[in-house]
């Protein structure tokens, strides 16, 4: 929820320990993002969710202050599970050089997309995105919520600790 | 064992895939203080690790069905595999057989 003291133009961490957690903010979903949220401190990164950020007049600035909040990092994590706001922040990822974004969708199957095509249930539009952005988006299904965090701690281990190439110093 | 001549962020490295992957690591871990810890047993182990975060999933699948020398010579080959990474394999002369 909205904090009075969060505020989006004084944000924590630097761009390059900035990560956005982004999904559905539904009241159904919302706990996993808080969920992440812990995981994304615990690894010695800021996390970011967007609706925790004050907006002096909701019904205009949700668009653009989440995008704003989105250009300050410079990781993301999202729960892609539902379709949701946070299709219009996937689209701009490259736009705003994020340099890795997780993407966690739920399933049972144990064999993941895109070797399992019917594992992942989203829009085809998501799935050419991350398929012609495939270096820089990561999908990862998980069963349980512990999953997603696992798989979120793995993501971030690996991008520490990733000082080589481009990703080199994150 | 295999013996690789490796490129590696405009240096040129010979030798067989624990050697090879060694330097790598030290290079690497001059400005990252997690990899300056590791034994290259733990950075070959990290290296495979983090694969599924930089490598595609059909490529990454098809390189797990792939037998290699040691682990070693897997790591070092996701590694040159991973995009980012800057380091690629120019040659490789496969272990001589009795």
């Amino acid at each position: 929820m909205a904090s009075v003291y969060n505020n989006p133009w004084v944000l924590s961490g630097t761009h390059r320990n900035r990560v956005f957690v982004g999904g559905s903010y539904a009241a159904s979903q919302r706990s996993l993002l808080d969920r992440l949220r812990v995981v994304v401190d615990a690894e010695r990164f800021i996390p970011i969710i967007a609706d925790e950020y004050p907006l002096p007049q909701p019904d205009r600035d949700i668009h653009d202050v989440t995008l704003f909040l989105l250009h300050a990092c410079k990781l993301a994590v999202f729960e892609c599970s539902t379709l949701s706001g946070a299709l219009m922040e996937i689209e701009r990822l490259a736009d705003y050089g994020i340099q890795r974004a997780l993407l966690l969708y739920q399933s049972q199957s144990t064999i993941a997309w895109p070797l399992n095509p019917t594992s992942w249930r989203t829009s085809q539009m998501l799935k050419s995105l991350v398929t012609e952005q495939e270096s820089r988006l990561v999908v990862r299904p998980y069963f349980r919520v512990r999953d997603a965090e696992a798989e979120t701690r793995r993501f971030l281990k690996a991008v520490r600790r990733s000082s080589y190439g481009k990703l080199h110093s994150l | 064992m295999a013996n690789y001549t490796v490129f590696n962020q405009g240096t040129i490295l010979n030798g067989e895939a624990q050697d090879v992957l060694e330097r790598i690591r030290k290079s690497a871990g001059a400005e990252n203080e997690e990899i300056a810890r590791m034994s290259v047993d733990e950075y070959a182990t990290a290296l495979l690790e983090d694969a599924p975060y930089f490598l595609e999933a059909r490529l990454l699948d098809a390189m797990q069905k792939q037998s290699f020398d040691s682990e070693y010579d897997r790591a070092l080959t996701y590694l040159a595999q991973m995009p980012t990474s800057g380091v690629r394999i120019i040659s490789l002369q496969a272990a001589q057989t009795a």
